[in-house]
C-alpha cells in the first residue's frame, strides 16, 4: 500500500537519521500522526531551536549556547589538567564519570587521510595555543584506541613535545566486570604491558 | 557425509572411515569433487579456488552438503548450502552468521597438485597461505590483520596526497609499524613451529636436503622492498630464523619507513611492512641453505610443499588439540615407490583423518583394515572390494 505523500516524506526523513531503518521510521511517523498537534509542534521547534542556538565553545569546542561552555566557566575546574577528546560525545562520557575535575579540549575529529582529514582540519593550533599559555601541567590524550585514534595520539605527542608539558594517555585494559578469558588478546596484551604495581 | 547436487556427485550418504579414506577412479569421475566438498565443509573455501556457482550441479539451483564429525568426544553436525545468491552455513542445525565462528568447528589441510606452484609462485600467494594458517592457530589474528590493513590504507591515502607534513606521516608510520610488528611476529612464530616438523618430514620422505621456510622481512636489508612483486627479492642468502619481540620489529619497521618516505611519496604507496614480506622455501643440507625456488627440482618442490602441508596439520593439532582433516589430491602419482612407502608410513602414524585420491593402482601401502577404499564412478562412491587389490597390500 502507498502512504499519502506527506507521510512518505516524513518516513524518508527519519530514515536519514542514524540507527533508524524503515520499520522504526514508520513507527515514529505514525506515532506523530496520532499524537496531538502540539507534540509535533514541540518536536519541530526544539529541533530548529537547537540548530539556531547551539555552537562550539570558543575555548574548548565543547557544545554551548554561549561563547564559553559551562565547564570552561566553572571556577572549580583545574586548568592545569587538560583532557583531549575527539568529540563532544566523548567529553560527555568522561563527564558522566563525575571523576574528572580538569578541563577539556575537543579536537572535532581524528586524523584520517582516507576521509581527507589532516592535522589542519582538527582543533590543533587552538590546543597548542592553550598549552603554550603556560597554565597546563598535564595533557591527557583520550582519543579512541582504534587505528585513527592512536595515530592522532602519536601525532599529538610529537606536536606537544616542544612545549615541555607532561603528556599522558588514558589507560587501556580489561573492562570492569569483564573476565580475562573473554578479553581479546590485543586488550589483554596491553593490560599486561600497562600493569600497575600494588 | 550427505551430498546433494554438489558438482557431479550423486545424491548420496557416505560413511567414512575415521583414519584414512582412499578414493580410486579414473579422471573426471568426481574424486577431487568429493575432496572439494569435504574441504568446503571445513573451510568454506574451495580447494581449487572455484566460485560458488561452479560447485552447484549444472541445472540445479542449490547444493547442500552436511557432515557429522566426532572429535575429542564431541559430536557436531556441519552443513552448508550454496545458491547463486550466497552461502548459508549451519552448525548443529543452527544457522551460523559469522563464518569465523563456523570455521572453528572443523579444520582442514589440503594438498592439490597445483600447490607445488607455491614454491615459485608470487609472494602474495605464500603470504595468503601463511596468514590463513596463522589464523587457524590464533583466531584473533583476523582482527590484528584488519587493524594493520586499515593503518596501511590510511598511510597510503596520505602518501597519495603527496604533501604530508613530517609529523603527520610519522604518526601513520607508528600506526603501520605497531600493528605490522604483531603480524610479523605471529608469522615468524608459525614458521619457527613449522620448520623442525617440516625438516623431519622431508627427511622421512627421503630428501637429502630437507625443506623449511625462511621469513624475508621487507624492512630488513635492501632487496625485497625494491623488487617488483612476483620476482621476489629473496636472494640466495637465506637468513636464519630469529624471533624478535614486537618492540624490536616495530623499531626496525619504523626506521625503514622513515628512510623510504621520500620514495614512497613519489610512488604513492607503502613499500615496507608485512604486506611486502615474503616467505621463502629453503632446502638445507648441514649448514648449507639454498633457495628451493631457484635450485630445486620439480620433485623436490613437490615433497617440500607436501611436507609443509603435513607439518601444518601437526601444528594445528599441537595448537588446538585435535587433528585437522588432511586432503591429499593425487599426491602419489609423481612420487617413486620408496617415497610412496614413506608417505604411507607417515599417514599411518599420523592420527588425522585422511582423504586421498589416486588414479593409479597405488595404495601407498596402506593396510585395508585401517581405512576404507572407495571406487569413484560417475559421481558415485562405492566401497572397493578388498579382493580386487591382491598383491597391492601393505607388503610387510
Amino acid at each position: 500500500m502507498r502512504y499519502p505523500r506527506s507521510i512518505r516524506l516524513l518516513i524518508e526523513e527519519f530514515k536519514k537519521l542514524p540507527g533508524i531503518g524503515e520499520k522504526n521510521a514508520q513507527r515514529l511517523a505514525f506515532y506523530l500522526l496520532g499524537a496531538p498537534a502540539e507534540r509535533a509542534q514541540a518536536l519541530a521547534s526544539s529541533m530548529l531551536r537547537m540548530k539556531e542556538t547551539v555552537r562550539h565553545c570558543e575555548r574548548c569546542f565543547n557544545l554551548t549556547e554561549d561563547q564559553l561552555c559551562d565547564i570552561c566557566l566553572d571556577p572549580g575546574r583545574t586548568e592545569g589538567l587538560l583532557c583531549v577528546v575527539q568529540s563532544p560525545l566523548d567529553l560527555m562520557a568522561i563527564e558522566a564519570t563525575g571523576q574528572f575535575r580538569g578541563s577539556y579540549h575537543v579536537l572535532m575529529g581524528v586524523l584520517s587521510p582516507m576521509r581527507g582529514v589532516g592535522p589542519e582540519d582538527l582543533k590543533l593550533s587552538e590546543l597548542m595555543e592553550r598549552v603554550s599559555e603556560g597554565n597546563v601541567q598535564e595533557v591527557i590524550i583520550a582519543t579512541n584506541l582504534d587505528v585513527e585514534g592512536e595515530a592522532t595520539a602519536s601525532y599529538l605527542v610529537t606536536a606537544l613535545a616542544p612545549l615541555k608539558v607532561k603528556i599522558t594517555r588514558i589507560a587501556r585494559g580489561i573492562p570492569i566486570g569483564g573476565s580475562l578469558e573473554q578479553a581479546d588478546s590485543l586488550t589483554l596484551g596491553l593490560a599486561i604491558d600497562g600493569r600497575l604495581e600494588l | 557425509m550427505d551430498l546433494e547436487h554438489f558438482r557431479n556427485l550423486g545424491r548420496q550418504k557416505v560413511h567414512l572411515h575415521p583414519r584414512y579414506n582412499l578414493l580410486l577412479g579414473r579422471n573426471g569421475q568426481g574424486k577431487t569433487n568429493f575432496l572439494e566438498a569435504v574441504g568446503y565443509l571445513g573451510s568454506l573455501r574451495s580447494i581449487r579456488a572455484a566460485g560458488r556457482g561452479e560447485m552447484i550441479r549444472h541445472g540445479e539451483k542449490m547444493c547442500r552438503v552436511s557432515g557429522s564429525t566426532a572429535s575429542v568426544g564431541l559430536e557436531r553436525v556441519l552443513a552448508f548450502a550454496l545458491t547463486d545468491k550466497g552461502r548459508t552455513q549451519f552448525l548443529d542445525d543452527k544457522k551460523v552468521i559469522s563464518p569465523e565462528e563456523y570455521l572453528q568447528a572443523l579444520k582442514v589441510v589440503h594438498f592439490i597438485p597445483e600447490d607445488v606452484g607455491l614454491v615459485s609462485g608470487t609472494p602474495s600467494w605464500r603470504r595468503r597461505v601463511i596468514d590463513r594458517s596463522v589464523f587457524e592457530v590464533t583466531p584473533q589474528y583476523v582482527s590484528e590483520y584488519r587493524r594493520y590493513l586499515l593503518a596501511l590504507r590510511q598511510r597510503n591515502a596520505l602518501l597519495r596526497k603527496g604533501r604530508a607534513s613530517k609529523g603527520e606521516l610519522e604518526s601513520w608510520n607508528h600506526a603501520v609499524a605497531s600493528s605490522g610488528a604483531r603480524l610479523v611476529r605471529r608469522r615468524r612464530q608459525l614458521i619457527a613451529g613449522l620448520n623442525p616438523i617440516m625438516e623431519g618430514l622431508g627427511e622421512r620422505l627421503g630428501m637429502e636436503r630437507v625443506p623449511g621456510l625462511t621469513y624475508i622481512a621487507s624492512h630488513e636489508g635492501e632487496a625485497p622492498a625494491d623488487k617488483a612483486e612476483g620476482t621476489s627479492g629473496s636472494a640466495d642468502t637465506m637468513p636464519g630464523e630469529h624471533l624478535a619481540s614486537d618492540t624490536a620489529i616495530e623499531g626496525g619497521l619504523l626506521a625503514r619507513l622513515a628512510s623510504l618516505a621520500e620514495k614512497e611519496i613519489k610512488r604513492g604507496y607503502t613499500m615496507a611492512g608485512p604486506h611486502r614480506d615474503d616467505i621463502v622455501f629453503y632446502q638445507r643440507r648441514g649448514s648449507e641453505k639454498t633457495n628451493l625456488a631457484r635450485y630445486g627440482s620439480q620433485g623436490q618442490k613437490r615433497v617440500a610443499v607436501l611436507a609443509f602441508k603435513l607439518a601444518l596439520a601437526a601444528l594445528f593439532n599441537k595448537a588446538n588439540g585435535t587433528w585437522p582433516l588432511v586432503l591429499l589430491d593425487d599426491v602419489a602419482s609423481e612420487l617413486d615407490e620408496t617415497r610412496r612407502r614413506a608417505l604411507g608410513k607417515i599417514i599411518r602414524e599420523t592420527q588425522a583423518q585422511f582423504f586421498i585420491t589416486t588414479t593409479g593402482e597405488d595404495y601407498m601401502f596402506l593396510p585395508a583394515d585401517e581405512g576404507k577404499i572407495f571406487q569413484v564412478n560417475k559421481g558415485w562412491l562405492e566401497p572397493f572390494e578388498a579382493s580386487e587389490r591382491s598383491g597391492n597390500g601393505d607388503g610387510h
